[in-house]
């Protein structure tokens, strides 16, 4: 498991930067792909209805995700943490369990 | 075991080759194949996948933006034209990103990215003929509101 607490993720020899983090509220907030696209299109500073290529799905099933960690039969009774990341387009997208998005890019050599 | 599926049928010493099929072999072929429908179900365990396979009813080809409006409207329970974009944007994202390649990959609907519309395809029926079965077992235990008939039959 990846240390995010620094802000950074160290994967392999590239280092990655923390660029944008959102987080997600199962009770306010209508579903999880929504949440994750809206992180990502601030992250590239674009209209959420402009990330489109690839869909999610081609990444990670995001509906099936937002059930094994904020469906009604988890949320309140897991004490447990846990984090799925993915590969993005240039980005890492990684969702933990007590709801943070988190997008890292690769951090600049400059 | 698995590799000598035969052996308990040889060897039971008074075997007739010419016999009847089993009696149960249509059972037990109908409940491997009711068994194997996860697409059904996979289509159908989520309010918007249902909402979409819906509209599959209807063979007119609907565009993601539309059919996000239409539910945006039902979810927020008011009508088409008070929907905002920002709701109707949240909506289509979840359509484009995660509904509708789901159904797209269990050939239960046809996307078309150029236009964006979705049309059927091979799973389809089988889809909508459970979605029936279920919506006429509801309505006679529960009679709908206007607002939910509205939500099934788009």
């Amino acid at each position: 498991m990846k240390n995010h607490n620094s802000g950074s993720v160290n994967d392999n020899n590239s280092t990655w930067t923390l660029v944008e983090q959102h987080h997600y509220d199962p009770a306010k907030d209508a579903d999880l792909t929504t949440a994750v696209v809206f992180a990502v299109a601030d992250a590239i500073d674009v209209s959420p209805l402009e990330v489109k290529s690839p869909p999610m799905y081609e990444c990670v099933d995001l509906a099936t995700l937002e059930a094994a960690f904020f469906g009604s039969d988890v949320v309140g009774r897991c004490q447990g943490t846990g984090t799925v990341e993915f590969v993005y387009n240039e980005f890492i997208v990684g969702i933990s369990i007590n709801g943070w998005i988190r997008i890292y890019e690769p951090a600049s050599n400059g | 075991m698995i590799h000598e599926p035969v052996n308990s049928e040889s060897n039971e010493p008074d075997k007739n080759p010419h016999e009847l099929p089993r009696p149960h072999r249509d059972e037990q072929g109908q409940l491997l194949e009711i068994l194997s429908l996860d697409y059904v179900y996979e289509a159908l365990a989520h309010p918007r996948r249902r909402y979409l396979c819906y509209t599959l009813c209807e063979d007119i080809p609907r565009s993601l933006t539309d059919l996000a409006t239409k539910i945006a409207a039902f979810e927020n329970d008011s009508p088409e034209h008070a929907v905002t974009a920002s709701q109707r944007d949240r909506v289509y994202v979840s359509l484009y990103h995660t509904h509708v390649p789901k159904l797209a990959d269990n050939s239960v609907l046809t996307f078309d990215p150029e236009m964006e519309t979705i049309g059927a395809a091979e799973h389809t029926e089988q889809v909508l003929t459970a979605l029936e079965g279920m919506s006429a077992s509801l309505v006679m235990a529960h009679p709908p509101r206007t607002g939910e008939m509205e939500y099934e039959k788009p």
